[in-house]
């Protein structure tokens, strides 16, 4: 698809410094900004956001939150995500291929929020200037495809108009037309009808799902420990999508019958450790006992959905993926000589600032006793360390 | 008070409002105790209501975060697109002592719920929570907006006859009595006066009497010509001695 | 025309999401029965928001965030019907006060003195 057959590998032990060792350097520097055990634990201990406010200027996020007089939980998310993307941003300037075009994958994801976000909202009638405000500033397009968007009319005409001469264009441009494609095969839809009718969540795990097989073709062509690594960890998302997707579809029409083999099965990554004989087990699943079946025939996962399966209620199923998810990234961002330390950064710097958020709303609606329930980066008493408290 | 004739079928007229009037004060305080009594109620049920509302408020906004941490922004993606309410109140009408009292009661219209795949690759079951929790919310808003609704109705209606107790109390009943007194003092100094009158007009006519009896007597015995005796007559009439009646 | 009346709401982006959640969300050619306050919200908007709502037959609750209550409540006070009913919550980061409230301050006023 989109992907360039990259010119050259990633190199190895002996050659990878050759063309990354320079981008591998700034991020392996970065390391020192990750929010240490003692700062969580200081700003877990806030009585108030003022006090997380002063607290915070003792971190990386000082100069972030300067100007700030006073701080509640979605300025301190945005200046976090801004923060982040500057970095990245600068990381993206500083590398050579194949690892910019592996930077940009990486985006991709968040392009795909962003395409989902505008279209539905231009659908709704919305001003597309306060769409493009709302968009994941990682996932932003071409400056001329940015300047274009909003030029278009806000009608059902302008909105097809959008998709077949901007959004087709954008990176992610082929996933869209591979989904309408295989719309249009199950219905003979019409592609506008398509995305009037067909929920945004769908669509959206769609292209996610063509997202994670492009990007996980991608790093297999790369070859050597990025494909190992990297492998692994796309694999993990694979599967944790499928069980999600599995999981939440209950209670939803997605469950239906007729639709299980038809859409929710569409939506299974095409790559995992759960592909292809998992998920055609998870095909046929109608309720949580049947998933849980499944999954038990799966060692790694039968331990996470014990855990849900317990229903103590203190750890959710989606806490046990990050939980899983941080673990396996940590492991990735501390290796060398591949590109998985790029991803891991810019996902673990996103559980970081999921945590701000956490901690920030439990500190401002008083909810003290669950302030602890987020998942720590790179912390020294994590339960894979073999620490204790 | 001066323009009401004081007559007898005035006074009767007027008895027969301040009756009237006694009764309406009897009834529409009653109905004011009633009123108070309910209104009592809801005030107090408000003020449970409003307050047990903080914590389940709180409770549907933490739901809200976890999900939030659990499936990322997903905030924007629910006020997308065109929707349907899938609840709707319906007005009823309660009925407190003739106070027509607004009552909303949920209604499910039925419609399939938005964005229900909504957190599919993750957090759904926290969404799921959330609208839980705020449909808990959201029902007890709707009793608290029937109560409330009630509660303002009530105050208004109350006030309203609280208003007409007082002024029958205070105003028309005795107004009322102070005609019917009036009438009474004006009727007993003109039964005093006619019967004042009727004794003077009683003690003349003796007098007059005697005097005749006197002057028959007189001519019987001087066989005087009679000329003289009729001047005397019309000599002792005097027009001013008797008032006009008035009836 | 259907049965039922609809409930508006006037909130920040928290409240306005939980309660569309919740189902009570409508939007078509005429407009929509919620309003998102953000931070760059400005007060007309706000005001003509609710005048707007508040006029509208088929709205029979406005329920609005009492931070937001008090900055209109130049319009609210001057807002009398009984139908729509104007209940004011509480929103995430401003915990409900009683105080602010006019229906409280009248039921503490009853409640406590004794009855008018």
């Amino acid at each position: 698809m989109t992907t360039p057959k990259p010119k050259e590998g990633t190199g190895d032990i002996a050659t990878f410094n050759i063309q990354h060792g320079f981008a591998e350097a700034l991020v392996r520097g970065m390391r020192s900004s990750f929010l240490q055990d003692q700062d969580y634990h200081h700003l877990t201990q806030c009585e108030t956001l003022d006090d997380v406010r002063l607290n915070l200027t003792e971190t990386d996020y000082a100069d972030s939150i300067a100007d700030f007089n006073s701080l509640n939980p979605t300025m301190l998310q945005k200046a976090a995500v801004d923060k982040l993307v500057t970095e990245f941003k600068y990381l993206r300037t500083q590398t050579v291929e194949p690892l910019s075009t592996f930077l940009d994958f990486i985006t991709y994801e968040y392009m795909i929020e962003n395409v989902m976000l505008l279209l539905k909202g231009a659908l709704s009638g919305r001003d597309i200037n306060e769409l493009l405000e709302q968009c994941h500033p990682l996932g932003m397009f071409k400056e001329s495809t940015m300047r274009s968007i909003p030029t278009f009319e806000n009608s059902a005409k302008g909105y097809s108009d959008l998709y077949q001469t901007v959004l087709v264009d954008t990176p992610v441009g082929p996933y869209f037309s591979k989904f309408l494609q295989e719309s249009a095969m199950h219905r003979g839809a019409h592609s506008r009808n398509v995305l009037e009718e067909v929920e945004i969540e769908i669509i959206k795990s769609s292209l996610i799902k063509y997202w994670i097989e492009d990007f996980y073709m991608f790093v297999e062509s790369l070859g050597g420990d990025t494909a190992t690594i990297m492998g692994d960890i796309l694999k993990t998302r694979a599967d944790t999508n499928a069980v999600n997707i599995t999981l939440n579809s209950f209670g939803t029409p997605l469950n239906e019958p007729a639709m299980r083999s038809s859409d929710r099965k569409r939506l299974y990554p095409a790559v995992g450790y759960l592909y292809p004989a998992g998920t055609s087990m998870l095909a046929d699943v109608s309720d949580e006992d049947e998933l849980g079946r499944v999954l038990e025939l799966f060692p790694s996962y039968s331990a996470i959905w014990s855990i849900h399966a317990s229903g103590t209620g203190d750890k959710s199923i989606d806490d046990v993926f990050y939980e899983r998810d941080v673990q396996a990234l940590e492991l990735a961002f501390e290796s060398q000589f591949h590109f998985g330390c790029f991803y891991a950064y810019v996902k673990l710097k996103e559980q970081e600032i999921r945590n701000l958020v956490w901690i920030t709303e439990c500190i401002l609606q008083q909810q003290k006793d669950e302030i602890e329930k987020f998942v720590q980066v790179f912390s020294n008493t994590a339960p894979w360390r073999g620490k204790t408290r | 008070m001066a323009e009401v004739p004081p007559t007898r079928m005035n006074q009767q007229i007027f008895k027969g409002k301040l009756k009237a009037a006694q009764g309406g004060h009897k009834l529409l305080k009653k109905k004011a105790d009633a009123l108070k009594v309910k209104f009592r109620d809801y005030a107090k049920n408000i003020s449970e209501t409003k307050s047990g509302m903080a914590t389940d408020a709180s409770s549907a906004f933490f739901s809200l975060t976890q999900a939030e941490y659990a499936a990322g922004n997903f905030k924007q993606k629910v006020a997308e697109g065109s929707m349907n309410a899938r609840i709707r109140v319906g007005a009823g009408v309660d009925n407190v002592a003739g106070v027509k009292l607004p009552v909303f009661t949920k209604y499910e219209t039925g419609a399939v719920a938005d964005n229900q795949s909504l957190g599919l690759v993750g957090g759904g079951k926290k969404i799921v929570a959330v609208r839980e929790k705020f449909t808990v919310l959201l029902d007890m808003l709707i009793k608290l907006a029937s109560l409330q609704t009630s509660f303002v109705t009530l105050d208004e209606a109350l006030k309203v006859t609280n208003r007409r107790v007082n002024a029958l109390e205070n105003v028309t009943i005795p107004k009322i009595e102070g005609v019917l007194a009036y009438i009474g003092r004006e009727l007993d100094e003109l039964e005093r006066e006619d019967f004042t009158r009727l004794k003077l007009v009683q003690g003349k006519k003796e007098q007059e009497e005697k005097e005749e009896m006197k002057k028959k007597e007189a001519s019987k015995a001087l066989k005087k010509p009679g000329k003289e005796n009729s001047a005397d007559i019309t000599a002792a009439f005097d027009a001013t001695d008797d008032e006009d009646v008035v009836f | 025309m259907e049965v039922g009346k609809l409930v508006a709401v006037i909130g920040d982006e928290d409240t306005v999401t939980g309660f569309l959640l919740a189902g009570v969300g409508h939007r078509n050619a005429q407009g929509s029965n919620f309003l998102i306050v953000k931070q760059d919200t400005q007060l007309p908007q706000i005001e003509d928001a609710f005048r707007t709502l508040s006029q509208r037959d088929d709205v029979g609750i406005i329920l609005i965030n009492q931070h937001i209550a008090n900055d209109i409540r130049h319009v609210l006070k001057d807002y009398n019907a009984t139908i729509p009913t104007v209940l004011e919550i509480p929103s995430k980061e401003h915990p409900y006060d009683p105080e602010q409230d006019y229906i409280m301050q009248r039921v503490n006023m009853f409640l406590g003195g004794g009855g008018v």
